[in-house]
């Protein structure tokens, strides 16, 4: 059965924001470019061209011979991540592709599927775990991993309140990785016995963009090399910004 | 097997366990990201006792990790990125990529150099392991009603 273009344009203004939903919870560039391809083919498209990149989407979906619908995205914030909000993003999209619903139905689901997901108490505490854990891994003592514990749930208040309202990334690294080296700088000051570096390195891996570093060599090395790219650069300069936003604190308290 | 290893496999899966709170997964998906941890940097571990080289080790826990979480995504029916990235946590080369950015600041370009590669080393094997699984598992279970791709 042939769409209507009417029909197309709804549909694809739904399948561009589940695109982006998607982008914002951190899931893999090919994993959307699949997903809007496979639920345009569902919808009856007879052929689909997505192009996804980190700050874009690009579709065109062809409906019969020379009859075709393109809209485009423009993708800002890159967003965090959220795997609840993708695996249920996910679902509405497999449940699509099974047996499509109507578009007001795929419209509510979707809306569903992006409520908010867990409690905050569940992200400090895990900031905190994974903070205390990576500085005894990477050769603290408990004293370390506690006060590293400590400063990841500060850590995880900035990502909750100051990134939001950050003009971009790199301010917001310079800005959370001095606050936290100049706190992390005095308490090592104050008690000796602590290892200034490994405190700061179980708090960092809540900063570090290795994760996106990784995805995007990653991202590379399965073809999708302008998102690799563009995730890899990104990722160094963060980095960078860390870095310097750590080594001022540094120099200030020493 | 030391006790540094010990300590280091339990604090690795415990950063998962973190990791996989901060990225929302669901209550019952945690021990398997945590277990998954685990996994990681015992395979690391084990494969530095046989190569000695960063990169071999990386490559081959990568390679554990991407099966184990395809497996249990499969299982689950939950995507495999879930599972994933909290798994490999671990590898992440967090504290390179920072001894690296902060040799550069203090204009110590050496240091920086010899970090700058660690960190690659670390970054290449782990999305080698993965890419490499995920193009045999796409081989071996090529999905129905996939768009094709001309």
């Amino acid at each position: 059965m042939e769409r209507s273009r009417a029909d197309a344009y709804e549909f694809l203004t739904i399948a561009l924001e589940m695109g982006e939903a998607l982008m914002g919870c951190g899931a893999e560039v090919n994993r959307i470019e699949d997903t809007i391809s496979r639920m345009g083919m569902a919808y009856g498209a007879i052929e689909m061209n997505v192009f996804v990149i980190t700050t874009s989407i690009v579709v065109t979906m062809e409906l019969s011979e020379g009859n075709s619908v393109t809209l485009t995205r423009r993708i800002s914030s890159p967003g965090g991540t959220d795997f609840r909000k993708l695996s249920r993003i996910n679902d509405v999209s497999r449940a699509f592709c099974n047996e499509v619903m109507p578009l007001d139905v795929l419209k509510a689901e979707f809306v569903k599927a992006t409520r908010p997901t867990t409690k905050p108490i569940r992200l400090y505490i895990g900031s905190a775990v994974a903070a205390g854990a990576f500085a005894v891994f990477f050769g603290g003592t408990v004293w370390d991993g506690l006060i590293a514990a400590l400063f990841g749930i500060l850590i995880c208040l900035f990502q909750r309140k100051l990134q939001p309202v950050s003009p971009n990334t790199i301010v917001y690294n310079i800005v959370s990785s001095f606050v936290v080296g100049l706190g992390v700088c005095l308490f090592a000051k104050l008690i000796p016995i602590l290892n200034i570096d490994k405190i700061m390195i179980g708090d960092i891996m809540l900063l570090i963009p290795g994760v996106a570093m990784t995805n995007a060599i990653r991202d590379i090395l399965i073809g999708d090399t302008m998102s690799g790219t563009m995730r890899l650069i990104e990722s160094v300069m963060w980095a960078g910004a860390l870095a310097a936003g750590f080594i001022m604190a540094f120099w200030i308290v020493w | 097997m030391t006790v540094e290893m010990i300590i280091q496999i339990l604090t690795g899966a415990l950063g998962s366990l973190g990791f996989a709170l901060l990225y929302r997964l669901r209550p019952e998906h945690l021990p398997l990201a945590t277990l998954g941890g685990a996994l990681a940097w015992g395979a690391y571990l084990l494969g530095m006792q046989f190569s000695d080289n960063i990169f071999v080790a990386c490559l081959f826990a990568s390679v554990i990790c991407t099966l184990y979480s395809e497996i249990l995504a499969r299982i689950n029916k939950i995507p495999v990125t879930v599972l994933l990235i909290p798994s490999v946590i671990p590898l992440i080369p967090g504290s390179s990529l920072y001894y690296a950015m902060s040799s550069l600041v203090q204009r110590d370009l050496e240091d920086g150099w010899f970090y700058g590669k660690l960190t690659f080393q670390y970054a290449l094997g782990i999305a080698l392991g993965i890419s490499l699984v995920w193009t045999f598992w796409a081989v071996l279970f090529q999905r129905k009603n996939q768009p094709r791709d001309n």
